[in-house]
């Protein structure tokens, strides 16, 4: 399928935007979809209930960061949750979603993301991602106490384990705005 | 501190702990506490939160993890930033013990000088002088070197009690190949040149002038 989306690259300009096009873009209309809760009704990968190569959801991903669209953000999520197993999704590419909502600043959607991410999937997060996050969290206005919560949620990872190396950005920070109160 | 309290107590281990024995699983915590409490207590001392410091050490003493020296370290720092001297002098005499588990070497010297520096108020100079003399005297006995940093605080403390005779023969001890090692800066050397003036004893000075020449020509001469 790469192989010929590239080929498609010599007659098509921006192919990774054809893709973001192709995977966000439902097959059903607005008229089907209305009641429907399932954020990827209609998607034609989802249909074939396909596994993409980590390099899709790369490419998902920078385009997202290039033109955020939170609906569309939650999809990628969605369908990497539903279709890949927990144990095959590399650290790079939470680290990808994780950035992007950083970058496009979804606090509550990305705070929601992170919990599942721990709490119901137990995936794969690099310490560094998951400080990243919690700066970020702490960082936007009226989640400072929720940034803080994340670190009690840790004790339900199997990949993540509290210390101070984790703790201490936050502390640099709450220090160099309290002036140490 | 507020932050402090919330997490202190929700430290624990991951799940993947789980299958592991009780022992091991409680050494891990408590390595990760310890290094918690310590890594904390740094940076509070990093942004001159001295005061929350102490609260925080009081804290780890509760939960009573093996002291180490770096502890003790870390506790004389506290004290000596905030100048509470009996305090400091209790954690001085743990780690100068003769008969307890501390050996002094360079680096404690260096760092009992450094902290003994900060007690600069008028009424703590004659102790800080007799505790400075107890240092040198042990480093004597136990054959250990001067830092830069410890020979610029014996001169720094000798220098601000008006101690200019024994400054002098510290000098001389030093320039006429003493078989203590030092390694000093040209810091000391530009403060003993700058508060020369209160040396009032012609004497004193003359002799203080001679061997600080000395010295200089000795360390800091490239002929």
């Amino acid at each position: 399928m790469i192989n010929q989306t590239y080929e498609l690259n010599k007659y098509i300009p921006n192919i990774e935007l054809l893709l973001y096009k192709m995977f966000c873009s439902p097959l059903v209309t607005r008229e089907q979809r209305k009641g429907e809760t399932n954020l990827l009704a209609g998607n034609i990968f989802a249909a074939k209930n396909m596994r993409l190569p980590v390099e899709i959801y790369t490419s998902l991903f920078h385009t997202l960061a290039m033109e955020p669209k939170k609906k569309h953000y939650k999809k990628v999520i969605e369908y990497i949750r539903a279709h890949e197993p927990v144990s095959e999704v590399p650290q790079h590419i939470i680290d990808k979603m994780i950035s992007v909502g950083i970058v496009c600043r979804y606090p509550v959607t990305l705070g929601q993301v992170v919990r599942d991410l721990i709490v119901r999937g137990d995936y794969n997060i690099h310490k560094s991602t998951f400080i990243e996050f919690v700066k970020f969290m702490e960082r936007s206005k009226g989640f400072e106490e929720d940034a803080k919560k994340f670190y009690i949620l840790l004790s339900e990872s199997s990949h993540l384990q509290i210390d101070y190396e984790m703790i201490r950005p936050l502390v640099i920070r709450l220090m160099k705005r309290q002036g140490g109160g | 501190m507020k932050f402090f309290e919330q997490l202190r107590k929700k430290i624990v281990l991951n799940k993947s702990w789980a299958t592991v024995p009780t022992a091991d699983k409680q050494g891990v915590l408590r390595t990760i506490r310890k290094d918690f409490y310590d890594g904390f207590i740094t940076d509070l001392m990093t942004f001159d939160a001295f005061a929350l410091a102490e609260i925080v050490m009081s804290e780890k003493l509760k939960e009573k993890f093996d002291l180490t020296q770096a502890d003790e370290v870390i506790a004389l720092n506290v004290y000596s930033a905030q100048k509470k001297l009996p305090e400091y002098k209790e954690k001085y005499e743990i780690l100068m013990d003769p008969k307890g588990p501390y050996k002094l070497d360079e680096i404690l010297a260096s760092e009992l000088g450094a902290t003994l520096m900060a007690f600069d108020h008028e009424s703590d100079a004659n102790e800080r002088l007799t505790l400075m003399e107890r240092i040198r005297n042990k480093m004597l006995d136990e054959e250990v070197g001067y830092t830069a940093d410890l020979f610029h605080a014996v001169v720094y403390v000798n220098g601000e009690a008006q101690q200019w005779t024994e400054v002098a023969a510290l000098l001389k001890q030093f320039r006429g190949g003493s078989t203590t090692s030092v390694k000093p800066e040209m810091k000391t050397v530009t403060y003993i040149r700058q508060n020369m003036i209160y040396c009032f004893e012609n004497s004193v000075k003359i002799e203080l002038q001679d061997s600080l020449d000395a010295f200089e020509q000795r360390y800091f001469s490239y002929h």
